[in-house]
């Protein structure tokens, strides 16, 4: 199965061409992606699933430019990563893209509001007051600001990292199994806060999960196995997307 | 002709002499090193944007955690000395 022809003609916010991943060489080589092809649309929660070891946290390492391809090139916008130099991926990744980790990666020695608007403080650049307002009323967070990671459950903490996230207004979010380390109830609230900043402020989300509940809140949902895509879902539903895990045999 | 300038040196306190090469030499270096800080790293003002501000923001971001901060930046520190 593939993609429909979409009726709707998206901008892609990031795109794989045949992106090719090989660690190792020789016998020992492993590959991790297959000459993957995809487009990540603008405005969309995009999930990207697969069984551990399908490929999926490198696609997203490597769309998001913390790693590089074998062959293949991927774009963030129209910018081709392959052509940038170590500097300008750095300077590309801080304007452009943000990040939530399964850890939450917060300094414990700041507090969450300290953390949020830090990334823009080293970068030198201004904070937007309104939008930055905006980002922490969607995720909830107003009266934890004052508060340190430490003192905070690991939902808040979390919320903290989407925040953080969001604040720099990228043009797309990477969130690499942003529940894994958190309750159903927690791990629900983080992926509602992520729909939300999707559909109320407009950004672009990619999160890459094994986990069923959480792909059928995105739009679509992109399947890999053995690092190539072998399925593509429009609106998937938690039904839909386990039925398909399970033949896949994740 | 040298001379008659060295005279107009000695006696006005200006013109050329043997030490105006050290104004364009200054100036060359000064020019050399600030289109050598740009090409190695960004404008002269931000020069110390280097692995460990990189590592840094990436620590900022939570492109990293604390422990892989720390082993990198311990191996930027070796590779200071």
């Amino acid at each position: 199965m593939s993609a429909p022809a979409a009726t709707v003609t998206r901008t892609a916010a990031a795109r794989a061409v045949d992106a090719t991943k090989v660690y190792g060489s020789g016998d020992t080589a492993v590959i991790a992606l297959d000459e993957v092809s995809v487009d990540l649309e603008a405005g969309r929660f995009t999930a990207v699933m697969g069984p551990s070891g399908s490929g999926k946290s490198t696609l997203m390492h490597c769309v998001a430019g913390l790693d590089t391809l074998t062959a293949g090139h991927v774009y963030i916008g129209d910018v081709d990563l392959a052509t940038l130099s170590d500097r300008q991926l750095t300077l590309l990744r801080r304007d452009r893209i943000g990040f939530v980790f399964q850890a939450f990666n917060l300094v414990p020695t700041l507090t969450a509001g300290e953390n949020i608007v830090l990334p823009d403080r080293l970068a030198g650049r201004r904070v937007d007051a309104a939008w930055l307002d905006e980002v922490v009323s969607t995720v909830g967070l107003g009266d934890r600001l004052t508060h340190r990671p430490a003192e905070l459950s690991g939902g808040q903490q979390q919320r903290v990292a989407v925040a953080r996230a969001l604040a720099g207004r990228p043009d797309i979010v990477f969130a690499d199994e942003p529940t894994g380390n958190l309750d159903s109830r927690a791990g629900a609230e983080i992926l509602g806060f992520l729909r939300r900043a999707v559909d109320e402020l407009g950004q672009t989300v990619v999160m890459v999960t094994h986990d069923p509940t959480s792909a059928a809140v995105a739009d679509r949902a992109v399947f890999l196995a053995d690092g190539r895509i072998v399925d593509d879902l429009e609106s998937p539903t938690a039904a839909t997307v386990f039925d398909r895990m399970s033949t896949l045999g994740g | 002709m040298f001379t008659t300038l060295a005279t107009h040196y000695h006696g006005w306190g200006w013109g050329p002499g043997p030490w105006v090469l050290f104004f364009p030499l200054f100036w060359l270096t000064l020019i050399g090193f600030v289109i050598w800080r740009f090409r190695r790293g960004g404008p002269p003002w931000r020069y110390h944007e280097t692995g460990r501000s990189v590592l840094d923001e990436m620590y900022a971001r939570g492109e990293i955690d604390a422990d892989e901060y720390r082993t990198r930046r311990d191996v930027l520190r070796e590779g200071q000395r």
